[in-house]
């Protein structure tokens, strides 16, 4: 396919630098390589229309050079040349080479070992410059802005030792807000295969959701008010997880929001069961150092801890077994368990609050008690004895982890969506999260 | 230097298009760390790749690679000149050559010394010692000094004959302490953020600033909390940056206004008929852009349109005089703009964003604005921030606080927070100190595809009425 053709492409070339590099390792030694690439369609729409389009092949080598004491890293971009590319390489190597001697030595450094191989190749037939002109189509007559992001991704990882694993995919997102004057409502449609039908039927069901963002907005002001929290408003909560709550590394130097948790001074709901799960399929099970992470790895079951996650740096810092987290030791694949609450008792259950289906912004506002702030988004309802009245104007709230996720827990779905990563900063993400809606007793909206 | 010759590839290729231009970019970027004195993380990334770019029936399309062979580019110009002419019957708006203006010229930023001046181990010795200087108490679990450097050529070239040079040096210093007392953490933490060479890396400036921060981040393990009170707010300029920032750079974009940021980081509370007229803050308030100053990290000559570079006032004695608009933005809505069409690299299209946004000083000396004080609260130092969607109602936390009563610093506060919205905020500015310092961020991400990019941040202390501040939970 003439697709795959960059990718092919590159691995050739890799394949090529890595036999180079390998063999020309001196003395003790050792070197590990991610390879990160993509060949990608991004079309960003606005008011219905193409606002601009961009097409991209970029594939990024990263070299860790290591001796028994030492250890730095390069990364630059591959062309597909095999005679520049290799060129480059012997360059780079030769500068760590250089670099290696200055560094001071590292009592944490990670010896290398062979964690095997693996090769998980998984094509599509999609025809990415087809899609676009449907999505103008079924979504014409709309306020529409968002982004089409398509094209094979593909991540990589050698090491000296004879470590070698393969991850390809070929996926697309489209992103979107459909907006009646400064309302909107959002979704998302991913997957490895267009599918017209399943398109079309999201695409209904986000401007029925917009007839009720016609309705009045209701007047709601800041307090306490009991919530119901759809699965995209629990994704951006869960995003927060990403930022150290359930790292070892974090707990340890002091930013992990979740300390006292794991220090047992405050709990979680027993409702509370997430972990990674990798059989979602977006992302790679290995790391950076190539390790395999467990396809399920528990890190909360029933309310109580069973793991933070730990990578082999911090395992050596702190002389604990790792978990084979990536280097940020942040989720990766992560899903919340879910519950009993059945989706057309949600209404009923909530009685009358606040239905959110998206939130907007988090950030934590007190590390040391789990709070966070941010905003609603989004078809967000205020509903009376379990109906929906109307729109609600965006509030700002400031809460705990401890209360959401602990004291105020009310139910669980009994259903959970998945919410693909959407992220392109510098390339696309490959991550996701699989998440259910909570029903939560008090919610402390500030502003 | 650019390792093919640009000017002729863009003359082989002009035939294809209304318009064509190539733009490449070579950048290095060096991450240095030392934590808790041992090494943290030592990476260089040779990032080098080109974007081309064309105009066919008003619509400007995209293609990137790295590959600068002429297959490469020739497969670049059949993407970007299949897919724009494919797409132009949907376009937003219908561009001209007018927006992208042909301009010659060169930018380097500059430096008193060099950045490859100082060898791996002479930086790799310089941040030890900050980090070893910050171990002044047991209750220190984490000390910090990451230094990264970036060193970026880039190469413009237009079928017109246009064509900018531009090369930059970058460093963003980063030093922190955490201290701990049981499951409570504080963390005081210090950051510069310059066009500059090697002359940042210097011992008698860093150190002092070491010590300081991790004596205070002990202090604050046993200071109050910040009460919960509407009072006078006196915020430092390593705050201000992120308040101009969040409450007056995003929402002056104007591809915000003009919605095309509405599904990812949102819109803006500001309407088109607003310049010219609404009073966005007291008429203390001066607010620029200027890329022209010297060491601020945002500083250019030249846009990614070609556009040139000049400061422009944007919000005058309080009144929104001007957008953070782009050449084409500025066609589409008919609204005065400046010189800030920028991509984050060769990998992504230009989009407007911030560049240096600046608050221009007042006339008050900083003591007499302590001393005036009947109560008020000093907070220093970013470390949370959150804005909703259309860059109204905010609430941002910092590190550091103190209470200041009759004139004089009473205590130091932990956990200072505060919240508000955007205009009722500014136009409770009651005064602007007369002296400036700069900050910014390598790390403003917007856009769909996604891009961080570099914005520099000057301002003096100022002061805030009727502010509503409070502390952490207990």
């Amino acid at each position: 396919m003439k697709i795959a053709e960059f990718v092919r492409r590159i691995e050739a070339s890799y394949e090529h630098v890595a036999k180079i590099l390998f063999n020309e390792l001196k003395g003790s030694e050792e070197a590990v390589l991610n390879i990160n690439g993509e060949e990608s369609l991004f079309v960003r729409f606005n008011q219905n229309k193409i606002r601009q389009n961009i097409f991209v092949e970029q594939a990024f080598l990263r070299l860790q050079l290591q001796d028994t004491t030492r250890m730095t890293k390069a990364t630059w971009g591959l062309t597909g040349d095999l005679d520049i590319d290799a060129k480059e390489a012997r360059l780079r190597l030769g500068h760590l080479r250089a670099e290696l001697a200055q560094l001071p030595e590292d009592p944490h450094l990670v010896k290398l070992v062979d964690h095997g191989h693996s090769h998980d190749d998984k094509p599509s037939l999609r025809q990415d410059e087809e899609i676009i002109e449907e999505i103008l189509r079924e979504t014409e007559g709309s306020d529409m802005a968002g982004l089409f992001a398509g094209g094979p991704l593909f991540v990589g990882n050698k090491n000296s030792k004879g470590q070698n694993h393969w991850f390809s995919t070929s996926n697309f997102f489209f992103d979107y807000s459909l907006y009646y004057q400064q309302k909107a409502v959002t979704g998302v449609v991913a997957g490895r295969n267009w599918e017209p039908e399943s398109f079309k039927k999201k695409i209904h069901e986000s401007q029925n959701l917009l007839t009720l963002m016609k309705r009045p907005v209701q007047p709601v002001k800041p307090g306490k008010y009991r919530v119901y929290m759809a699965p995209g408003a629990v994704s951006e909560i869960a995003s927060l997880m990403n930022w150290g709550a359930l790292s070892h590394k974090a707990y340890r130097t002091g930013g992990c929001a979740l300390q006292k948790f794991v220090d047992k001074e405050q709990q979680l709901s027993p409702l509370i069961n997430l972990g990674e799960n990798f059989d979602l399929g977006w992302t790679p099970r290995f790391n950076s150092w190539g390790e395999v992470s467990k396809s399920h790895l528990p890190l909360v079951e029933n309310g109580q801890l069973t793991q933070l996650l730990t990578n082999s740096n911090s395992a050596m810092e702190y002389k604990i077994q790792g978990n084979a987290a990536g280097e940020y030791e942040g989720p990766r694949s992560l899903e919340i368990k879910t519950g009993t609450l059945e989706n057309q008792d949600i209404l009923k259950k909530l009685d009358t609050g606040l239905y959110i289906s998206n939130l907007h912004y988090l950030n934590w506002s007190d590390v040391t008690m789990a709070r966070f702030t941010g905003m609603t988004r989004y078809a967000c309802f205020w509903v009376e004895k379990g109906e929906i009245i109307g729109p609600i104007q965006d509030l700002r709230f400031d809460e705990s982890f401890y209360r959401c996720w602990g004291s105020e827990l009310a139910e669980i779905t009994n259903f959970s969506e998945l919410a693909p990563g959407v992220l392109t900063y510098g390339e696309r993400e490959h991550g996701g999260k699989k998440v259910p809606g909570l029903l939560i007793n008090t919610w402390n909206f500030t502003l | 230097m650019t390792h093919f010759n640009i000017t002729s590839a863009v003359q082989r290729h002009r035939q294809e298009a209304d318009w064509v231009g190539i733009k490449w970019i070579s950048e290095k970027t060096t991450f240095r760390a030392i934590r808790n004195d041992k090494p943290e993380q030592n990476q260089s990334i040779y990032d080098r790749g080109l974007r081309v770019e064309v105009l066919i029936d008003g619509h400007f399309g995209y293609a990137s690679t790295a590959d600068f062979s002429p297959q490469g580019l020739e497969k670049a110009f059949q993407k970007a000149v299949h897919q724009t002419r494919q797409w132009a019957k949907y376009k937003i708006h219908p561009f001209t050559r007018e927006q992208r203006p042909l301009t010659k010229g060169n930018y380097r930023s500059q430096v008193q010394k060099s950045l490859d001046s100082l060898s791996v181990k002479e930086i790799t010795d310089i941040l030890r010692d900050c980090t070893m200087t910050m171990k002044t108490s047991d209750l220190l679990v984490n000390r910090l000094a990451r230094a990264m450097i970036i060193e970026t050529e880039i190469h413009a070239a237009s079928s017109d004959g246009g064509e900018q040079l531009q090369s930059f040096s970058m460093v963003n210093l980063e030093l922190a302490a955490v201290a701990r007392s049981g499951s409570e953490n504080q963390t005081r933490s210090a950051s510069f953020q310059n066009q500059i060479g090697a002359e940042v890396f210097l011992r008698h400036r860093l150190l002092p600033i070491c010590e300081n921060i991790s004596r205070q981040a002990v202090e604050l393990l046993s200071a109050e909390n910040c009460p919960a009170e509407k009072t006078k707010l006196m915020l430092a300029p390593d705050q201000m940056t992120l308040q101009i920032h969040e409450s007056i750079g995003h929402p002056l974009e104007l591809d915000r206004i003009l919605g095309d940021e509405r599904n990812y980081a949102g819109w803006s509370f500001i309407q088109l008929e607003d310049f010219g007229k609404l009073q966005y803050g007291s008429p203390l308030m001066n607010v620029t852009f200027d890329p022209t100053r010297f060491s601020e990290l945002a500083s250019y000559s030249f846009d990614d349109s070609g556009a040139r570079a000049t400061k422009e006032h944007l919000i005058k004695d309080g009144v929104l005089v001007r957008a953070l608009g782009s050449i084409e933005s500025q066609a589409r809505s008919g609204i005065p703009g400046v010189a800030n069409f920028r991509s984050s690299s060769w990998n992504r299209p230009p989009i407007d964003r911030m560049a240096n946004i600046n608050l221009e000083a007042g006339s008050t000396n900083i003591k007499d604005m302590v001393e005036g004080l009947d109560r008020g609260i000093l907070m220093q130092t970013n470390r949370s921030w959150s804005i909703d969607d259309y860059r109204n109602k905010f609430q941002f936390g910092c590190e550091y606080a103190q209470l200041i009563e009759d004139g004089k610093v009473k205590k130091i506060l932990k956990n200072p927070n505060y919240r508000g919205k955007t205009l009722e905020f500014w136009n409770n500015l009651i005064s602007v100190a007369n002296e400036i310092e700069t900050y910014g961020s390598p790390y403003c991400g917007k856009g769909e595809p996604s891009q961080v990019i570099r914005v520099g941040h000057s301002s003096p202390y100022c002061l805030f009425k009727d502010i509503d501040v409070f502390g952490g939970l207990t």
